[in-house]
Formats: C-alpha cells, structure tokens, sequence
C-alpha cells in the first residue's frame, strides 16, 4: 500500500509510467480502490442515448451538446462561444453524485482528448447548508488528439460536504471526448487493525467520534466535574460576528452530550484559566474583525467573565483596564491571575497589565497594577515559577518573537523583566507549544516547534529544554521535533517540522505531542510523539489523530487518562468540528489501579493526604486541568506527590510550595509500577 | 469476614514491600525534586504573599502606540469571503499563487481591496477565476 502511494505521487512527473501504476491497484481492499464514479463505463443509457446517472451544466452564450461516441466516451462539443461554458458530470442528486468524507483527498482520473485548450476539471459539492454550489477547477487540459490519461488529487474535502460532483467544462470552441472516470478515495494510512484491550498497542489509538461538536471548538477548559467547557464565541466567522451570534457548549465526554451555554460576548480569542475554587476566569476577546481595505485589524474587548461549572453560566465581573485579543491567562500561587498581551480595543498592542485579586473578585484598577507597559505579544507563553515570577518562554501567536532574546523571566512584584538566553529561531516560533515538564518540582520547560504566519516559512523542528533552577537559566537545545507525512502520505521534507502542535503531560510522566501543521493555516502534518522528560528523548511514531489539527485545535488531558483533540480552521474558512479521542499505550496493559478512597477532597499546602488504592502503585500525582487554545496552556502542571505505603493505604505529602500548584482543582491520578494510571479522583489543593 | 480482608491486606503488603524495595531506587526523585532539593530560600515558602493592596507607582503609560503591521493574523482580506485566509506570504517556492489556492480548497475570490498578489490578472474582479493563469 504504501508503495502504491508513492508511486501515485510519482505519477504526477510521468504520464508514460502510469499504467504500470495501475497492477498494484488491484491488490488494495476493495474498498480503497473502489471507483466512486456512477455509471463509469457509461453502459446504462437512457431513452435519449445520454449516460445515465450524467447530466451537463452551463451557461452563457454559445452553443454546446453532448452524447456518447460508438465507443462509448462522452462527447462534448461547443462552437460560436461568446461566453459561458459548458460540463458534463454526475447529476447533483442523492443518488448520482459520489458521496464523500470531509477531511478525505480524492484522486481523480479519466482518458480525455480535446481540441480545444479551453477545458478544466470542475469540481462541485454539496452540504445540507447550501445545496449544491461551485467549488473549484483543478486544472486545465491540454490539447491533444491521442488519448490521454489524466489524473489530479483534491485537496482534502471541506468540513460538511457530502457529495462531490466533477467533470470536464468546455468554455471555447471545440471538441472534448472523454472515457475511463474514475474517483477513488486517498487513504494516508493503510488501515491498521484495531487495538484490543488486553492486547499491547504501543502506539496508543485514536478514535473518531460519531458525533461532532455542535461548537466550534477553539477554546477548551476542562471543569472539575470531568466535562469540558468549548468556547468558540463569534467561531472565528464574520458573519456570526455581525449577527451577534456567541456560542458556548459544555461537553460531557462520558454521555457524549453537550449543553448549549449562553454566551455575551464576542469571546472568540479570549484568554482563560482556573480560579481556585474551580470556575473559569475568561477574558477579552474579539470587538471586530479586520476590514477588508487591510485597514483595521482584529480589536480586543475589556470585558470578562466567570465561568461558574454549577449552573453553566457566564456572569460578568469588571473590565479589564484595556482590550486584549489573545491575552495570556496564568493563575498565581496565590490563586490571583495575571493576564498579558493581545490587541487592543484599538487593534493597537495591549501593552497593559492585568491583574485579577482572588480576595477582591475582582480586576484590579490601573493604578491598582504594577505598569511595566511592555507589549508581550499573542498569547504570551507565561509559566509560573516556583519562586512566582512568570516565565516567558518564547512561544506565542502570530508572526515574529518579541524583541531580545524572545524569553525572559518577569517578576510582577518588583517589576523587573530579565531577558533569557539561548531559545533556537525566536522569531520562528509561532504557535510553538511550551510545556513544564512533568514533575513540576523539576523546573523545567520544552518548547516545542513553530513557525512564522507572516514570513509563511515552513514550521520548525526545534526544540529547547531549559532547566529554571540553575541560578542563569538558559535555553539548551533539544532532541529535534519527529516529522511526519501529509495529507496524501508524502513524508517531510528536510527540517519541516510542525506548528499549532499540541503538548499534554500524561499521568504516566510522559508528555504525548500530537496534531499541528507546516504553514499558515495550511498543510498538516500527520506525526505524534512521546517525550520523556527523564531522557529527553522522543518515541516516534505514536499513533496519528485522523484528523487534521492545525490552526484553533487543541489536545488536552481527560480524567480517564485518555486525550481529547478538537478543532480546526484552514485557510479556506472551513471548521472541522470532529472530536477525536487518544487512548495512550498505557490504557492496553492489563487492569487498572484505582483509588478506592480519598479521605479528603480539600488538600492543604504541606499536609499529608491519606487515600487507599486496590493494588500497589509506585507513584500518584496532581495534574491540573486544561484551559488550553492556541497551543497555549501555561498552567498545565503535573506536581508530583512523595509518599509513604502502608499496604493499601498511601500517605501523600502535597507541597508546601503554593507556586509548584497553584490553589484549585487537580486531578491525582495513582499510576503503577508499569506506567499504567488510574482514573483520576478530584481534588482541591488550597487553602482550608 | 474481618480476618479475610487482614488476610488480604497482608497479601497486599507482602507483594507492595518487594515492589517497592525494587522502586526506591528508582523513584528517589521524589524527594529530590520536591522543593527540598532545589537550594535557594524562596523556593520554601509555603505561602505567597496576599495581593498588593499598596497602589504602586508605575512608570507613565509611553505614549507611542505599539503599531502592527497589515495583515498582521497572516490573512490578505482583500480576497474572498470574509472567513476565507488566503495567505499575507505564500509558502516560499510557490510559484503561481492561484494553483496554490486550488489546491488547497479555494475556488475563485472576489477582489475586495488591492490586488496586492496580483491574483486577477484579467481584471474582471475575480483572482483566480477561469481567466486567471
Ligand atoms: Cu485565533
């Protein structure tokens, strides 16, 4: 099979060898070489000697017809054109027209000869939204009186179309005679057998779900009652903008269910992340879209809200002092957040910082709030430190690294912003992903990838490592990024690596990097990776998401141990809204531990916690949950718990530092001497 | 009933006692990650201060803006639908904008500002219409 790809592949370059191409063909399943095509051999024939199940479109002035020679082949002829064109493809019905599966690349091929250079293949499709419309012409034909053989690859099919109908479009004089369609699905990966429980799958195993999100997924924050929270707000499209339509949905991963939320504002692009006592501070977000003179850019709101998980609900707290599109969103040891970066409220730099007192409940005013006034970018990658200064890793939204070295460590407190050293290509390291790596008692951060939307260059292999408890901490570099293949299965090329790749810390200490793409909002890339923070080196080749997961998609940790990947928004404005499901290697070793007790849910700093577990463990720690877009979720953190055993009874000794787990919910995970976890308990590290 | 499950217990300690002579060794991170091993003071807090409740004093505001560029999210506006991005840059390589487009799911664009890729070469409004090559 995967020969067969690359000699399709090669096939572009040689008409001649395309023949040969065809014997492995026959060795495929039935189902992948299967010809979608109705009809194609156009020996069903109606009352009037017209292919049935085939119908021409058209338009303008001129003259034009169509039927089938002696041989069978579809004739399709045009003279005195003035204007208009003319094509012949299967009828846009239920029954003619192929159906198709978004995400899905079709090759398409025929035997053609014509008179006329005036020839393209059209493509049409179908959704329930609009019926059928024009979608695209792949290319042109070139004139020729011998039979040829031509074939093309569509781009991968459009999130909600259905069917596909195409053919040759005839729009100057002359004669197309045409035979031998064909249409037959690209799958880029030969298909695997299933994993079974019980049995090894080293690779881990993706799932598509049956149903998608009725939300576009562009923001997802998983509440401590185990469903997710998905904010799309105006969904990244203008004219939900325009109408004032904001959507929000909670999605119960369990029931498979999702609970509509009403959503005030415009918050598409908003920032996020955990309070204490486990609602979701939002805020900003998006007060109009750029206008297209290229005059205006995107302009940030000043509005926030709470997000409250009990009565899933919005209610609104004080403005931000400014406008932030894209602000950053880190939680602070003592359960206060500091938001930074976007645009705003003039599409300008939001140079303001913004600080939100947990005690007061609200944002506090400007002359509140230590200024630095220093612009941080898009979404700023700020990590907080074990000493409480924000970590600044590089990684970020939108073209160019900030000036500098592109990091630094930012000390709210005193003000001070130091620059750090060594991060690899700083202005290439959009839409990176930075994570601190499992245990956070190690201080250490891996910023993975990027690439620039701006300069379009392809994304990065580069990763950095750095070590924040050396006393000048730099960035060292890492093992680089694995590649992957393409949509149509062609590998990476040299030192293509990825953007808007996702990084989530398992419970078993390994950090899974799944998803992202090579461009702006274009090409994904197909490669997922274990790290292991103790060598620091990858296991390629874990299993793909299906999926494509480029720009506004997002992977993040479920308490079942399982990883959750959503979203995706190409170039062409499409949004995937399919909901894929990893389930890691672990989840196919055997039984699972599980907690069968927790004395108590509301953990103190410094105190030891009793819980029982049904088989020994070898270690348990306390992973908070996601509030992640963008491939930016700052306060992801797995904090490792020290224990004593006593047969069934563990003793766990939370830290004592409030910077290593920031106040709020987490989920302890008890994971086994194999690395394989439970499902997580819920429980809250804080004050009394 | 009681007995059995101190039974049990004992079974249990007896297979988590090996296992953890085995582990210890390999598991001793726990205390050497944990905040004992990290050297400087701060890292020992167990509390973080309350928020400020003192005003600062910060610098004033600068008054230049902090300007960005057109096309700053990476999109030309000018073309197509509003939702639709055709890239500010093509990739580097490409060599002609429109087969860029269709292949990646574009079908013509109405020209709604400056032609900055020059995509409408014929003028009729539309980049990477049936005109356009
Ligand atoms: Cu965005």
């Amino acid at each position: 099979m995967h020969t067969t790809k690359k000699g399709w592949l090669a096939f572009g370059a040689s008409v001649a060898a395309a023949a040969m191409l065809y014997t492995p063909l026959v060795l495929l399943p039935a189902s992948a070489a299967q010809n979608l095509m109705p009809n194609p051999g156009f020996s069903q024939v109606d009352a009037d000697g017209k292919p049935v199940c085939w119908q021409d479109y058209g338009w303008g002035e001129n003259r034009s017809d169509y039927g089938l020679t002696a041989e069978k082949a579809l004739r399709l002829t045009m003279s005195e054109r003035t204007s208009g064109d003319r094509k012949v493809m299967p009828a846009q019905n239920t029954d003619c027209a192929p159906q198709v599966a978004a995400g899905t690349q079709y090759d398409l091929s025929l035997t053609y000869r014509t008179s006329t250079p005036n020839t393209a293949i059209t493509l049409f499709k179908h959704t329930a939204e609009k019926g059928w419309e024009y979608w695209t012409d792949l290319s042109t034909l070139a004139v020729t009186g011998e039979d040829k053989q031509f074939r093309v690859r569509t781009p991968a099919i459009p999130a909600g179309v259905d069917q596909l109908s195409w053919g040759v479009t005839a729009y100057g004089d002359g004669e197309a005679v045409t035979r031998d369609y064909s249409m037959t699905a690209v799958l880029a990966d030969p298909p695997r057998k299933r994993c079974q429980a019980g049995q090894a799958c080293p690779k881990g195993q993706w799932d598509v779900l049956p149903y998608q999100s009725p939300v576009r997924g562009i923001h997802a924050v998983l509440l401590h009652t185990g469903k997710v929270l998905l904010i799309a707000g105006s969904g990244n499209d203008p004219s939900a903008f325009e109408r004032g339509s904001f959507t929000s949905a909670v999605y119960d991963p369990a029931a498979g269910t999702f609970t509509s939320v009403p959503t005030p504002s415009d918050l598409f692009c908003s920032g996020h992340t955990q309070l204490a006592d486990g609602r979701i501070l939002v805020m900003g977000g998006n007060a109009g879209y750029p206008t297209e003179d290229g005059k205006a850019n995107y302009k940030g709101l000043a509005v926030s809200y709470i997000f409250d998980p009990a009565t899933n609900s919005y209610q609104r707290t004080n403005d931000l002092t400014a406008g932030h599109w894209y602000p950053s969103a880190t939680t602070l040891g003592n359960g206060d957040v500091i938001s930074l970066g976007g645009l705003d409220e003039k599409s300008e730099g939001s140079v303001s910082v913004e600080y939100f007192s947990q005690e007061k409940g609200r944002w506090l005013a400007g002359n509140e709030i230590n200024q630095t006034w220093k612009f941080w970018g898009l979404y700023p990658s700020m990590i907080l430190t074990a000493e409480g200064k924000l970590f600044y890793t590089g990684s970020h939204v939108f073209g160019n690294g900030l000036d500098g070295t592109g990091s630094s460590l930012y000390d709210y407190g005193s003000g001070t912003i130091r620059d750090v050293e060594g991060l690899q290509d700083k202005d290439n390291r959009d839409q990176s992903m930075s994570v601190l790596l499992p245990p956070a008692q190690d201080q250490r951060v891996l910023t993975l990838g990027g690439g620039n939307i701006n300069t379009n260059v392809a994304a990065n292999r580069h990763t950095d490592i750095i070590d924040l408890k050396e006393k000048n901490p730099r960035h060292k570099p890492g093992p680089q990024l694995p590649q992957g293949h393409m949509t149509d299965g062609t590998p990476q090329g040299h030192g293509e690596g990825k953007m808007y790749l996702s990084a989530v810390i398992l419970p078993d200490g390994q950090v899974f990097e799944t998803g992202g793409g090579l461009h702006n909002r274009s090409d994904p890339v197909f490669e997922a990776s274990m790290f292991d923070p103790k060598t620091n080196t990858f296991t390629e080749g874990m299993a793909t998401d299906p999926v494509p997961r480029g720009y506004h998609s997002s992977a993040f940790l479920l308490p079942d141990g399982r990883v959750l990947a959503v979203g995706n928004n190409p170039g062409d404005g499409s949004f995937d809204q399919r909901i894929s499901v990893y389930s890691p290697s672990y989840l196919y070793k055997g039984t699972r531990s599980k907690i069968t007790s927790v004395a108590s849910k509301n953990w103190t700093y410094g105190s030891a916690q009793q819980i029982t577990v049904d088989r020994p463990v070898a270690k348990a720690v306390l992973i908070r949950p996601a509030a992640v877009t963008h491939s930016s979720d700052p306060n992801q953190r797995s904090v490792d718990l020290p224990m004593a055993v006593d047969g069934d009874r563990l003793t766990l000794t939370v830290t004592a530092n409030q910077n290593m787990a920031p106040p709020g919910w987490y989920m302890l995970f008890a994971v086994d001497a194999d690395g394989v976890p439970s499902v997580a308990e819920w429980v809250r590290v804080g004050d009394a | 009933m009681r007995r059995h499950r101190l039974a049990a217990l004992a079974a249990l300690a007896l297979a988590v006692v090996p296992l953890l002579l085995v582990l210890v060794p390999l598991l001793p991170a726990q205390d050497e990650h944990a905040e004992a091993s990290v050297e400087r003071p701060l890292v020992t807090a167990t509390t973080v201060p309350a928020p400020p409740t003192t005003r600062y004093t910060s610098p004033p505001r600068p008054k230049t803006p902090v300007l960005l560029p057109g096309g700053y999210d990476g999109c030309d506006h000018a073309y197509g639908e509003r939702v639709q991005c055709v890239p500010w840059t093509f990739p580097p390589g490409t060599a002609n904008g429109c087969d860029w487009l269709r292949q990646h799911g574009f079908g013509p664009l109405t020209v709604r500002g400056h032609d900055r890729h020059g995509l409408d070469t014929n003028g009729d409004g539309t980049a990477c219409g049936r005109g356009d090559r």
